[in-house]
């Protein structure tokens, strides 16, 4: 997301990242650091879910067609939501960093909402596929597409509350439009754009292919 | 220096162009499927497969480009991003060949949750694991393609 450099940082001597000496010779953040390299474990661990996906997938002669088993229309409107929760926290970002906090908090409230929908919309289905026996346990698709979507599901929720978290700090006027008040939404932003990649990329394997 | 920390992203080209490469898949996916149906694909599915990761591929990289900004990050920022793509290549790239292999074998063929069930002979001899259920599945593959 927006990027601070070292000269806008190092002017910002009253903010908590100089006080507490945590921005770089590098003119980085520690925060942005530290997400980044857990994202790059975060493609490792996903990587590692697709790929074995792929090869028994493709070693399996009796794979079932994912549109006689799954709702790909549905999931492909929750796909939608996915990509207009990361439309409305790039919004909200914007917003603070135009210095209208106002919208900000708005699309921070409505990045939590929708992204609540994607979850709720998942378990929907979820519920549906058990009542119809397709259950983990079932076939080697069925364990696949359980482990990949619900650990998703389960980012998804963690990104969640910590959107419900910052639009409540966003509703109590804690964000701001200098990179110092705004960097808690740029972080938890990177993390759930993240989130929308991978599911962009989940959507395409185990629902269309 | 200050312009330089805020990178305006033109949310609703970004939105539009997401809205219109997941459409395309959904489109594309459903014509295929439809034409399957009637026993004369318009592609076979492995360039249907190609085609949606056509699709798929633009999307993570807008995603990755515009909503992350890797594209105004810091050299190190974007270093620590491709670290794990190549990562990622590397750990792909040993699987190409049994995928190659295992595709050439079994993905021209199109199957359903039936292929799952062995034909009732195997079943009265019990089913007996991964064998038993390759069979079945094989057998299945047969009756479809007469």
């Amino acid at each position: 997301m927006s990027q601070a450099t070292a000269h806008d940082l190092a002017h910002e001597d009253e903010g908590p990242l100089m006080a507490h000496g945590s921005v770089l010779q590098t003119g980085i953040t520690n925060g942005k650091i530290v997400m980044w390299l857990f994202l790059g474990s975060e493609v490792m661990f996903f990587t590692g879910l697709i790929g074995a996906y792929i090869v028994l997938r493709f070693g399996q002669p009796g794979w079932p067609r994912p549109d006689q088993t799954l709702n790909v229309p549905l999931t492909a409107v929750n796909t939608f939501f996915l990509i207009c929760s990361s439309v409305t926290l790039v919004w909200a970002l914007q917003s603070y960093q135009r210095g209208q906090p106002a919208k900000g908090a708005l699309g921070l409230l409505a990045t939590t909402l929708i992204g609540a929908m994607f979850v709720g919309i998942q378990v929907y289905e979820y519920i549906h596929l058990f009542r119809n026996q397709m259950t983990p346990d079932k076939n080697l698709f069925g364990s696949c597409f359980y482990v990949m979507t619900g650990f998703h599901g389960l980012h998804v929720l963690v990104g969640v509350i910590a959107m419900l978290v910052l639009t409540i700090m966003a509703f109590f006027g804690k964000f701001g439009p200098r990179y110092t008040q705004y960097a808690p939404i740029e972080l938890t932003g990177l993390y759930w754009h993240f989130v929308d990649l991978v599911w962009i990329i989940l959507f395409a394997i185990v629902y269309l292919m | 220096m200050a312009d330089d920390t805020k990178h305006e992203v033109n949310i609703l080209a970004c939105f539009l162009l997401l809205l219109l490469f997941t459409a395309a898949e959904i489109v594309l996916y459903e014509v295929w499927r439809q034409s399957n149906a009637t026993g004369d694909p318009f592609v076979p599915k492995f360039v249907l497969v190609l085609i949606i990761f056509a699709f798929t591929l633009p999307k993570a990289f807008i995603v990755m480009t515009y909503f992350m900004h890797l594209k105004f990050e810091r050299v190190t920022i974007v270093g620590i991003a491709l670290v794990p793509l190549v990562l990622v290549a590397i750990m792909i790239l040993p699987m190409l060949t049994d995928i190659r292999t295992l595709a050439e074998r079994n993905y021209t063929k199109d199957h359903t949750l039936a292929d799952f069930k062995a034909p009732p002979d195997k079943a009265a001899h019990g089913n007996s694991g991964a064998a038993g259920h390759h069979e079945g599945a094989e057998a299945a593959d047969d009756e479809q393609e007469h």
